[in-house]
């Protein structure tokens, strides 16, 4: 057993000392740090051309060292490097330039909008140009920049891009259609995205791959069926085919970089340092290039990262497997010692009881499924900047920071408090008095009767009444004001809801006179349990009603005020509908109170992180309270 | 004893199996079905041929969800009916919902993952619009619309509309569709008027406060307006605060307009572009093209409108606004939309801000209120409209001009483009000549539906009393949908809510003389300032896209 350990943790701690396998064999940036839009490497591999939002295009030997950079008035869009040494490139300044293996420029070509894209086969036979808002895929002679022909799309088109052989076109439409065009410029097919398309490559047979929203990667073969869906771990930046089609590379926007086999199986994977924009194959994909926000470029050696990756994944296995024989073993350990002292039977009191068991897992399984994973999961995302179905990030206590500086989480903590004392107020005094006069009745119909009145105001649903109060306290047509009116005092007729002085009390007036049925209840109850004899005894010593009140009825429904003072302190702390439905908060932000804030920080604000936050600390402040609660009003039972 | 254990186990099957039923999500069912691309042949998706109809409509099948924020169920069910006579093959089911609480169930379906609902309003829910949950419809305006027989943007009035197609740049996108114009106005008991001896609507801002002074001495509310702290800012009261703010600020343009190298600019437009405050269209989208970096740049740098404090302009309006609201109801920031609307309903206010579909909304609230026995609250009176009455003085402008803009606010919920394709067709239906004839014949039978204004639609003829009417308002030009100073900044910043929350706080301390017009216009700009970087974020720019503006950002998610 020892010994399955000490190896366990030597192959934990020789993992852990072990840099990682995959790294990059070069990386270099560009000067400017801007965003690159484009890459293209020559076939052998030789010339890398790097097109970047800062508007300027370069060319890079294989080394990283740049052989010249050419400007454009506005942002490149897409570069483009030719067998022959020609480079592409297009720019939002509505240019499309072709310039020489030098860096002089061969043509330039004014186009009547931003050209969007620029793809081309190898040998420059092909040419493809999207301009913005075309529907029609423009196609240009390489050695005069001038129109060689169009296809026609009817759609407008995101991207495009053309095998290296200028068989395959494929035009990534905005109607979330791949449009596949053969060497005449006639439509193939058309493949169906999952999503907006935000990338697509083809290989030289047809194959073509579509990276969509929602973080997919779909790959489809010539004849338009989807092969394989992948998922990547965000939006899809860039995909790209090598020229064979039997890698597949992928960037996404939280700077991964993949690699994956045309059977769809991850080969490897990386990570940089800011938001993935590009990626590309040389020719015989020994080597992909990447690019990424702030102009940073690695290139990667396939094979070796390849091999690297495998390596990983074995060790990784290793650990799985390690990890597994290390809680087998433990499990054997505690079964060894529940046999030795005897303690087996539990599992047979167990086997007895089974029905029960299983008639009770569908209850604990819901109660953990809507109860208890729902608080976890605010308690762990009240960490995280989080969009559920969106990015999440790890932002630690950021959202506790925010609530402190929060200015309406401190006049809402103010207002609470004010609602907590009237509130207990509500909950205890009324109710009591009413049970009191109910038990006090010397009839029990009357009793039964009253009791029955009391209870049957439970049909009204909650938010109609608030609604009801709403309509008394407008102050136009308002009950209360016309009552007022019409008892002589007009002068006290007021904005009750618009005025910062009295709405929040206006709200807590909501209810009058404030007999909750659960606290009538609850008391009445209470009253019935106490002993005749006891307030026999109390009458043959002379005690008034008031003395008994005070000396037996409160101390023996101590018990009593406690549940109610939790239960109305927990249900003050987390009851924010009135405010929301009578006063939003206003006016002029009198009547908030952190559960609101909490709601429009959910609702309103896209602030799912930072409404988590807000639960969480009135879960704790709501657990302080229920425990020194507990504490200070100790029941003599 | 076996066959006792059998029924436990049974039992317990039964339990189990029922309870965990009521998780499953049965209703996803086809959901699936229509959103798996993989039910299709790729070149044909869901929409493949089911059975050929009579007409040249090519058919398509699956399901589509509609819940519209709002909306007539009635009227969503005919032209639902409708719909499915020329697709058999796709079910509609509409299930409209209350504008109450509309966003915050919308963005928890969001929440929970991809929503149910196929078809939505989805103008209150920007941030989700900004994270691209919505189909982008400038694509889908050049796609052929089989029911009219032309692409789709040639049947929709895309100037009235506010769209300028050619100016439309990749970053740019559409997430709603709007169909039916809507021309803000105001609303009038002509009974109050004539009692207080006013014979004609007025024209001019200081005519229409010397109206109100009239009306106040009456014993009536002058302007009947929602003004607690949900309608302040997206209520009527909102509107009002947008567009007397144009009249200020309208040389906002110069800053925004595309300059020559910039990602937007649209030469043949762009260029021939002239200055002209006389001309109130002179910087509508067709007009000349924007440049949406500039106006953050303008905000950042507090250039010229977009810079608040001791700006005269800023000052001078937010003073008159204040005498505008002094006209509202007693107890003005308790008072809800609803309060406002049945407060003038009750011939208790003599104004309130309304719309053409007044003309026929109200005829129907006061047969309702009939049928249910108001015990005589409401009566019938004759009402009329006016345009909005223009402000006057030394830092105006321009004339005033109104909220003119088709409204609608449908939005296509992002799925498969199978999905997308059956979404699309829908609208494409509702906007052809039969499919908004179908629209229009349920309207007219709706007790609880009606038109704002002529539909932004070609080849549309609407009834002969519908059609005089609408052309009796007279176009002031729009303020909507710009990006201007008065748009962007006199609600908070550009409509993010936490600087949405802060301005209604103060915008209520400043109408209620709690604050001075200095402090308020202090208040709004700290707010702006504070905000600043938070709703750029929200927006997908970072503050070193500022530097270039005459570049198009990369495409942040």
């Amino acid at each position: 057993m020892k010994k399955l350990i000490y190896t366990f943790a030597i192959i934990l701690i020789w993992l852990c000392v072990t840099p990682s396998l995959v790294q990059a064999k070069e990386n270099w940036s560009l000067e400017n740090a801007d965003s690159i839009s484009s890459i293209s490497i020559s076939t052998d591999g030789s010339h890398i051309a790097i097109g970047s939002l800062g508007a300027e295009a370069f060319l890079f030997d294989s080394e990283g060292n740049e052989i010249f950079r050419v400007k454009a008035m506005n942002s490149v869009t897409a570069v483009k490097l030719l067998e022959s040494g020609t480079l592409l490139v297009a720019s939002d300044d509505r240019h499309l330039y072709a310039y020489d293996g030098n860096g002089k420029l061969l043509w330039d070509r004014n186009l009547p909008r931003s050209v969007k894209d620029v793809s081309a086969s190898t040998d420059g036979s092909i040419i493809a140009v999207v301009v913005q808002r075309s529907r029609e895929l423009l196609y240009i002679n390489a050695s005069t920049g001038e129109d060689a022909g169009t296809s026609s799309l009817g759609v407008t088109m995101q991207g495009v891009e053309v095998s290296p052989n200028g068989v395959w076109t494929a035009v990534a439409a905005a109607d979330q259609y791949v449009h596949v065009l053969n060497a005449q410029g006639s439509l193939v097919h058309k493949l169906a995205a999952r999503g907006k398309i935000n990338a697509v490559s083809v290989s030289d047979e047809g194959i073509v791959v579509v990276g969509s929203t929602g973080f997919k990667v779909d790959i489809f073969n010539k004849e338009g069926q989807r092969l394989q869906e992948l998922s990547l771990k965000d939006d899809v930046m860039d995909v790209t085919l090598s020229a064979n089609g039997d890698l597949i590379a992928a960037a996404d926007y939280s700077g991964n970089f993949y690699v994956f086999d045309d059977q769809g199986k991850m080969l490897w994977e990386t990570q940089g340092d800011s938001a993935g924009r590009v990626v590309a194959f040389n020719k015989d994909a020994e080597s992909l290039i990447t690019g990424a926000d702030r102009g940073i470029i690695y290139q990667f050696d396939v094979g070796t990262a390849v091999k690297s990756a495998k390596k990983q994944a074995l060790m990784n296995k290793i650990l799985v497997t390690a990890g597994c024989l290390v809680v087998l073993a433990i499990l054997a350990a505690i079964l060894y010692w529940m046999k030795k002292s005897n303690r087996l039977g539990v599992f047979v009191k167990i086997w007895r009881a089974k029905y029960i068991y299983v008639c009770l897992l569908p209850g604990f399984g819901l109660l953990i499924l809507f109860l208890y994973v729902p608080a976890f999961s605010g308690l762990f995302h009240s960490l995280y900047d989080w969009h559920p179905g969106g990015r999440t990030e790890f932002i630690g206590l950021d959202n506790f920071r925010r609530m402190f500086q929060d200015p309406y989480v401190g006049k809402g903590i103010g207002n609470l408090g004010i609602l907590i004392v009237t509130g207990l107020i509500k909950a205890i005094i009324p109710p009591l008095i009413v049970a009191e006069l109910i038990y006090h009745l010397r009839s029990k119909k009357l009793q039964y009767g009253y009791r029955t009145a009391f209870v049957a105001s439970m049909v009204i649903p909650a938010v109609a009444m608030l609604l009801i109060w709403q309509n008394l306290y407008d102050p136009n047509v308002g009950l209360v004001n016309n009552l007022l009116e019409l008892i002589g005092l007009g002068s006290w007729s007021h904005g009750w809801l618009g005025d910062p002085n009295t709405a929040l009390w206006a709200i807590i007036f909501i209810g009058f006179p404030f007999v909750g049925i659960l606290q009538l209840l609850v008391l009445y109850s209470g009253l019935l349990s106490i002993s005749n004899e006891l307030i026999e005894a109390a009458k043959i010593d002379g005690a008034t009603l008031s003395r008994i009140i005070r000396s037996i009825h409160l101390p023996l429904l101590s018990g009593q005020f406690k549940f109610l003072i939790i239960l109305s302190l927990i249900g003050i702390i987390q009851d924010f509908n009135a405010i929301l439905i009578i006063t939003g908060g206003g006016p002029m932000d009198s009547t908030y109170v952190p559960a609101l804030q909490m709601y429009y920080a959910a609702t309103k604000f896209d602030a799912l992180g930072y409404s988590s936050a807000l639960g969480v600390m009135m879960f704790v402040v709501i657990m302080a309270i229920t425990v020194i609660n507990m504490k200070l009003l100790k029941s003599e039972d | 004893m076996k066959r006792r254990s059998g029924i436990k186990m049974l039992l317990c099957a039964v339990i189990v199996i029922s309870l965990l039923s009521a998780c499953s999500n049965s209703n996803n069912n086809s959901a699936n079905q229509s959103s798996d691309p993989d039910s299709s042949s790729p070149s044909q998706s869901a929409s493949a041929p089911v059975e050929s109809n009579s007409d040249s409509v090519p058919q398509l099948s699956g399901k589509l969800n509609i819940s519209f924020s709002n909306q007539s169920q009635s009227l969503w069910e005919a032209v639902a009916e409708g719909y499915m006579k020329k697709q058999p093959g796709v079910k509609v089911t509409v299930d409209n919902k209350p504008q109450k609480n509309y966003k915050e169930w919308l963005t928890a379906q969001f929440a929970a993952g991809t929503p149910d609902t196929d078809l939505a309003t989805v103008n209150e829910v920007r941030a989700l619009q900004q994270d691209s949950k919505f189909v982008d419809l400038y694509p889908l305006f050049d796609k052929l619309n089989p029911y009219t027989g032309k692409a789709w943007k040639d049947s929709l009035d895309l100037e009235a509309m506010n769209i300028n197609m050619d100016a439309v740049g990749a970053t740019d996108h559409l997430y709603s569709l709007n169909f039916e114009s809507l021309q803000i106005v105001w609303v009038y008991n002509q009974e109050i008027f004539a009692k207080v001896g006013i014979t004609e609507a007025p024209k001019t801002f200081n005519e229409l406060i010397a109206d109100f002074t009239k009306i106040k001495e009456a014993g009536y509310t002058p302007l009947a307006l929602g003004g607690d702290a949900n309608s302040i800012w997206s209520g009527k009261a909102g509107w009002l605060v947008r567009i007397y703010a144009d009249q200020y600020l309208r040389d906002y343009i110069n800053i925004v307009r595309s300059q020559e190298n910039d990602y937007s600019f649209l030469p043949g437009l762009d260029d021939s572009w002239k200055y002209d405050l006389t001309n109130t269209y002179n910087d509508a989208n067709s007009k000349v093209t924007k440049n949406k970096l500039r106006s953050w740049k303008a905000i950042q740098d507090k250039e010229g409108p977009y810079g608040i404090v001791d700006n005269p302009h800023w000052k001078a309006y937010a003073e008159n606004l204040k005498t505008l609201f002094s006209f509202t109801p007693d107890g003005f920031f308790g008072v809800s939309e609803d309060q406002a609307y049945n407060l003038f309903l009750s011939g208790k206010a003599a104004t309130m801000m309304g719309d053409p579909s007044s003309y026929w909304q109200l005829p129907k609230d006061f047969a309702e209120a009939e049928k249910n026995g108001g015990n005589g609250a409401v009566k019938t009176f004759d009402y009329g409209f006016f345009n909005m009455p223009t402000m006057e003085g030394p830092e105006v402008l321009a004339p005033v001009r109104t909220i003119q803009i088709p409204i609608g606010f449908y939005g296509m919920v992002s799925k498969d483009a199978a999905q997308s394709e059956i979404d699309a067709d829908f609208l494409m239906y509702v906007t052809s000549p039969e499919g908004y004839g179908v629209y229009l014949d349920a309207i007219q039978k709706s007790s609880d539906a009606s038109l704002s204004g002529a539909p932004a639609l070609k080849d549309i003829t609407l009834p002969a009393e519908m059609a005089k009417a609408f052309a009796s308002f007279e176009p002031i030009g729009n303020t909507e949908g710009l990006p201007s100073a008065g748009n962007n900044l006199a609600r908070g910043l550009m409509d993010y809510q936490p600087s949405v929350q802060e301005w209604v706080g103060s915008a209520q301390r400043y109408f209620a003389g709690m604050i001075t017009v200095d402090e308020y216009l202090n208040q709004l700009q700290s707010n702006i300032d504070k905000y600043f970087e938070a709703a750029l974020k929200q927006n997908k720019y970072e503050l070193s896209d500022l530097v270039t503006p005459e570049r198009e950002p990369p495409v942040r998610n």
